[in-house]
């Protein structure tokens, strides 16, 4: 094989079940790329090499037996360290967790594991899964695999860069204000926030409650459908799962998008802000993409972006604060600053508050899902820029809020970023695709049709 | 003359025993003045007007 490392996940299970591919190989081709490379990306905070080969022998004496288990069998994937690995310390990249070991796995590693999946290692986060890249916590932050001067989005940052750089062809990240699409964005691939309960949050570390979303990010469109086939379903121990039939998510991909009502939320990056010159472009020009695969597209409008956002972030501050209050009290020496600050939020926002965001939540929602009576999809910005500096923390804080991703956590809507360019310095620019709920097959199905038209996803970076 | 550093660590260290966040250290109180504005803020861009005592929240309490 060539290029193991971009191979994707499809690619990867018809060579693995035919025999032409060796999950062994495959694993090693994969861990000598993580040794040469991550030493200057940090997407890995624990690389588990050990762990990859084991699962991988494994893998191949199964397969030569006879005993295929499905697509992910034999494939290696990383994990966000917010999720749990029974007998692996979950550190959600803060001091305060650095010995907690988990005692079993999360419900999604669980089904990955039961797949086939290889295990390569858990993934560096945002501390807690908020804030932005720091450099006062245990770890170092991951950088951009197109540019390792630059943020690669967050807080799943190993999840996506790792993704990005080649070191696996899946990760599982969380979103709870943007945390999936966001990375997906900044590093040029795909990331799905499925529709909330969809996939179960047990084992997952919480940020906020009624926010969090668990989802894969992958290379491609095709990919990611394959990664939630397996990780979709009802889980009781989740109060949030919803018990929902067995969908195939790749169902519908390859199919035509002509006649499919597409609604473009403008007014999110054109005039509630503004966003920067190349990535407006690139989002206008996708839209039109659409249009010239067939699809009746027509601008939409919803409440505005800034009642969504301060909506989530103090439902997100409140939920949070309650998680950490007692940490905060005891060892708040022990976050890094940026968490600290994010997390003190909460403290001033009163009961009434945060009932009030719940009961805006619930009317933004309603009004939104009405959109659906008219359009089939609705596309918009994720990001609002390209990826700052890692090193400016002014640009960091500036550009972490220009988004517009947050509106569908509170809705719980379906929401994919996907590829849309590269800005003028070669950095990814993307663009978000949103459905009715449990519509993620429809999502796929768009998504895999512009991504066919442009071949966005078939650029990867050059490593440092 | 009152020290202006002085009065705002002061307050700060009010409002944090208030929560009960007596560890905090001083650029810890920074931070938590840095909060309290930048929560405030928020809370007034909420569009609370529009809310009518029948608007409930988007999850109350459910029998199992």
């Amino acid at each position: 094989m060539s290029d193991l490392a971009y191979l994707g996940i499809a690619d990867a299970a018809a060579l693995i079940r035919s025999r032409k591919l060796s999950p062994v190989e495959y694993a090693g081709a994969l861990i000598e790329r993580v040794g040469r490379h991550d030493a200057k990306l940090n997407a890995f905070l624990r690389f588990t090499p050990e762990i990859a080969l084991a699962d991988a022998q494994r893998a191949e004496t199964e397969i030569m037996a006879g005993h295929w288990r499905g697509p992910l069998h034999g494939v290696p994937y990383g994990l966000k360290d917010i999720v749990d690995y029974a007998g692996l310390p979950t550190t959600a990249h803060s001091a305060i967790l650095k010995d907690n070991i988990a005692a079993a796995d999360a419900f999604v590693t669980q089904k990955i594991r039961a797949a086939g999946g290889v295990f390569m290692g858990k993934l560096s986060t945002h501390e807690f899964a908020t804030g932005g890249p720091c450099f006062d916590l245990p770890w170092p932050p991951a950088r951009n695999p197109w540019n390792r001067d630059h943020f690669c989005g967050g807080s799943s940052s190993g999840s996506g860069a790792a993704t990005a750089a080649g070191f696996v062809p899946m990760a599982i990240g969380s979103d709870t204000g943007g945390s999936i699409r966001n990375p997906a964005t900044m590093c040029g691939i795909t990331g799905m926030k499925a529709t909330y309960g969809l996939v179960s949050r047990r084992g997952v570390f919480p940020l906020a409650w009624s926010l969090d979303h668990v989802g894969p990010l992958t290379r491609t469109v095709q990919d990611n459908a394959i990664v939630l086939n397996i990780i979709a379903g009802h889980d009781g121990s989740d109060p949030g799962s919803v018990a929902r039939p067995a969908a195939d998510y790749t169902g519908q991909i390859g199919r035509d998008i002509k006649g499919l009502r597409v609604g473009a939320i403008r007014h999110f990056y054109a005039g509630d802000i503004v966003a920067d010159p190349e990535m407006g472009a690139a989002i206008d020009q996708a839209v039109e993409k659409l249009a010239d695969l067939g699809a009746s597209v027509r601008e939409v409008s919803t409440t505005p972006l800034s009642q969504f956002s301060v909506c989530n972030s103090i439902i997100l501050a409140a939920e949070a604060y309650a998680i950490h209050q007692q940490w905060l009290r005891e060892r708040p020496q022990d976050y890094g600053a940026i968490t600290r600050e994010r997390f003190l939020l909460g403290a001033m926002i009163s009961a009434a508050e945060y009932i009030n965001a719940t009961r805006l939540r619930a009317k933004m929602t309603a009004q939104f899902h009405r959109l659906f009576d008219d359009v089939d999809v609705v596309v918009t910005a994720s990001s609002l820029d390209p990826a700052c500096r890692i090193d400016d923390p002014q640009a960091n804080e500036y550009t972490y809020a220009r988004q517009s991703r947050a509106p569908f956590n509170i809705t719980g809507s379906p929401a994919m970023a996907i590829p849309a360019g590269f800005s003028s310095k070669g950095l990814p620019l993307g663009l978000q695709i949103v459905a009715a709920p449990y519509h993620e097959a429809l999502l796929y199905r768009v998504g895999a049709a512009y991504e066919a038209a442009t071949g966005w996803t078939h650029r990867h970076p050059q490593l440092p | 003359m009152s020290d202006p550093d002085h009065s705002s660590e002061t307050r700060a260290r009010q409002l944090a025993g208030t929560l009960g966040l007596n560890n905090l250290k001083p650029e810890h109180l920074q931070q938590l003045l840095k909060a309290e504005k930048v929560s405030a803020a928020r809370r007034a861009l909420m569009d609370t007007a529009s809310l009518t005592p029948a608007d409930e929240p988007a999850h109350v309490y459910r029998l199992p």
